[in-house]
């Protein structure tokens, strides 16, 4: 067997070894992730670089423990480990669908398998070629999910050029009459004739109360797209410019969740101030931007706070379970609650005040138990997939929902007398409809209801009252409060609906 | 008889370089750890980190299959 000492066109080899296999993970999962790499890219590349640091200083100990001789084989090794570290998910995955659902045994697989795989790369290492058979191996790993992320940088210029473009070109300057206006998004809530069909629920007794508090309730409103992204940057945006049939890229819609969109850019330029409540510390897509004069999020709820793709991330290693059984009060996956943005908002007075709410209930993961009482861990899963969100459990939140809704709301109504416009909608359907049972008279599952036919409720002025519709799609929204105030070039445009994919939309007849 | 391998191998390795970059989900509006396109990252570098062992060994592979069919193999310089 040859020594590990690394031949001179090769000595360096390793080091690239090391730097490659640690970056890896996180290339990979920001390609993976690219529709939201815009937001997170900052925090991803932090902790890669940080990840690929300390991986080379456990070399640089261990090098002085072992020897400068073992260098390829320590640095191999290393390299290797992170890979495992970070594969756990890989291996828990097809262990829990061949029926372990333990998971102590499944770390210890994982452990296990790790252990042959990093004493096996140290016992090949001693080989000449070692490193550079695990550079090309290492290469090929990176080049793909890189490649695409480099488009994908490319295209971000060119998309956001236009972007911005749009957004100012569509801002204007108008208006005395100057209520406080609320925006309250309640992410994921069914329209009640779809809540009555596939949950056996009747909501009117929360609708009569929207009502008697000067309220209308669309009976038939749909959002334009079953996607929280495309569904607010539509909304705020008034029309429909995201491209059908072509390629988005996620810079279309990125700063406008973020309140740069020409819904902002109008009240801003009526003479409003804009408070911005953003979901919680875990979402992303729809946190603060800096437009806001005032940002309100959710109270931390654990030491440390998550978001969904330091989640994702460390959801990706075993640590993962080990620190949610051992310290369950350690992580928290924390979401703004209304009782959150009632404790900080604030009115000025004689400035009027645009207030976006987006609430991420009673979309997964659930947040009340049967009584109403919060729970204590939330789940960190926003999909749903990991068990604990079911059509039951979103009943129980929609239902816990309810009152806080109505006490915010009778708070807004005490305490504003701009006489206030409120609108309280939600983004998009149900999205876990692969569990949901038939409708109750045995019809197949009308997905286009459950995904598309949305809460949408407005308190407009009484001047205003002839603007309602029962049939809005929620492009519409703000088309219709800015007629309500004045605005003579916002008349309403046709509603259409459409279905999406990764990175493309197409139409979807409304029937 | 390296380039009949390659002429086999290669193609393999662009189809899965291919597979990797078709998404695994149609409609993926939340942060996904990704393992799917993980798995399909680290079979493409298993497959690029064997090709190199069989180029460094292929010699002593050959000469080894070459021996147990009962043919001489002509001399040539280890690799490693």
């Amino acid at each position: 067997m040859n020594t590990s000492t690394p031949r001179d066109s090769q000595r360096y080899l390793h080091w690239v070894v090391l730097a490659l296999l640690g970056a890896w993970p996180f290339i990979s999962f920001l390609d993976h992730n690219r529709d939201d790499a815009l937001f997170y890219w900052p925090a991803v590349t932090t902790y890669g670089v940080t990840f690929v640091a300390f991986l080379f200083v456990i070399v640089g100990f261990a090098r002085l423990i072992l020897g400068r001789r073992h260098i390829v084989r320590i640095a191999n090794t290393v390299g290797v480990g992170a890979i495992c570290f970070t594969s756990y998910l890989s291996v828990a995955g097809p262990l829990s669908d061949a029926g372990i659902t333990l998971g102590s045994v499944k770390i210890a697989i994982w452990l296990v398998a790790s252990l042959i795989i990093m004493g096996l790369t140290w016992r090949l290492s001693a080989r000449t070629n070692a490193a550079l058979v695990l550079c090309v191996a290492a290469t090929a790993m990176v080049a793909v999910p890189a490649a695409r992320l480099s488009m994908f940088a490319v295209d971000a210029g060119q998309s956001s050029d236009r972007d911005r473009t749009m957004t100012r070109s569509e801002a204007t300057a108008n208006g005395a009459d100057r209520p406080n206006v609320y925006w309250i998004l309640l992410d994921a809530y069914l329209r009640n004739d779809a809540l009555k069909a596939y949950f056996g629920y009747d909501n009117e007794p929360f609708l009569s109360t929207l009502r008697d508090r000067g309220f209308f309730v669309a009976e038939n409103a749909f959002t334009n797209y079953a996607s929280t992204k495309l569904s607010i940057s539509t909304t705020s945006t008034m029309d429909y410019y995201l491209p059908v049939g072509e390629p988005m890229h996620p810079s279309l819609w990125t700063a406008r969740l973020q309140g740069f969109n020409p819904v902002v850019d109008r009240f801003i330029a009526r003479g409003y101030r804009y408070i911005h409540a953003e979901p919680g510390s875990n979402n992303g897509k729809t946190r603060c931007g800096g437009r806001e004069s005032l940002c309100i999020t959710s109270k931390p709820g654990g030491v440390l706070g998550l978001d969904e793709a330091e989640v994702g991330m460390l959801r990706l290693t075993a640590l993962f379970p080990i620190i949610r059984r051992l310290f369950p009060d350690l992580l928290s996956f924390d979401f703004t609650t209304l009782r959150d943005v009632s404790n900080k908002f604030e009115l000025a007075s004689g400035t009027p005040t645009f207030a976006f709410v987006h609430i991420l209930s009673p979309h997964p993961p659930p947040r009340y138990n049967a009584d109403c009482s919060d729970i204590e861990n939330v789940a960190f899963d926003l999909v749903g997939g990991d068990g604990t969100s079911t059509p039951a459990s979103y009943l129980t939140d929609l239902k816990c929902l309810n009152p806080e809704v109505i006490e915010f709301v009778d708070e807004i109504l005490a305490n504003d007398a701009s006489e206030p416009i409120v609108i309280i909608q939600s983004d998009h359907g149900y999205r876990g409809d692969e569990n949901i049972l038939p409708a109750a008279n045995g019809e197949a599952i009308d997905r286009r209801l459950i995904r598309y036919a949305v809460l949408q409720a407005m308190r407009l002025p009484q001047r205003c009252a002839s603007m309602h519709r029962h049939d809005i799609t929620l492009v519409n929204t703000f088309r219709t409060v800015f007629r309500c105030l004045g605005d003579g070039d916002v008349a309403p445009i046709g509603d259409k609906l459409f279905a999406h994919g990764k990175t493309t939309t197409w139409p979807l007849e409304i029937e | 008889m390296i380039r009949t391998f390659l002429a086999r191998v290669v193609p393999m390795i662009v189809f899965t370089a291919l597979a990797s970059t078709a998404p695994l989900k149609t409609a993926h509006a939340y942060i996904d750890p990704g393992t799917g396109g993980m798995l399909l990252q680290l079979l493409l570098g298993g497959i690029a980190g064997g090709l190199v062992i069989l180029k460094l060994y292929w010699h002593r592979l050959r000469e080894s299959v070459e021996r147990i069919l009962g043919r001489s193999v002509p001399d040539k310089p280890e690799q490693d």
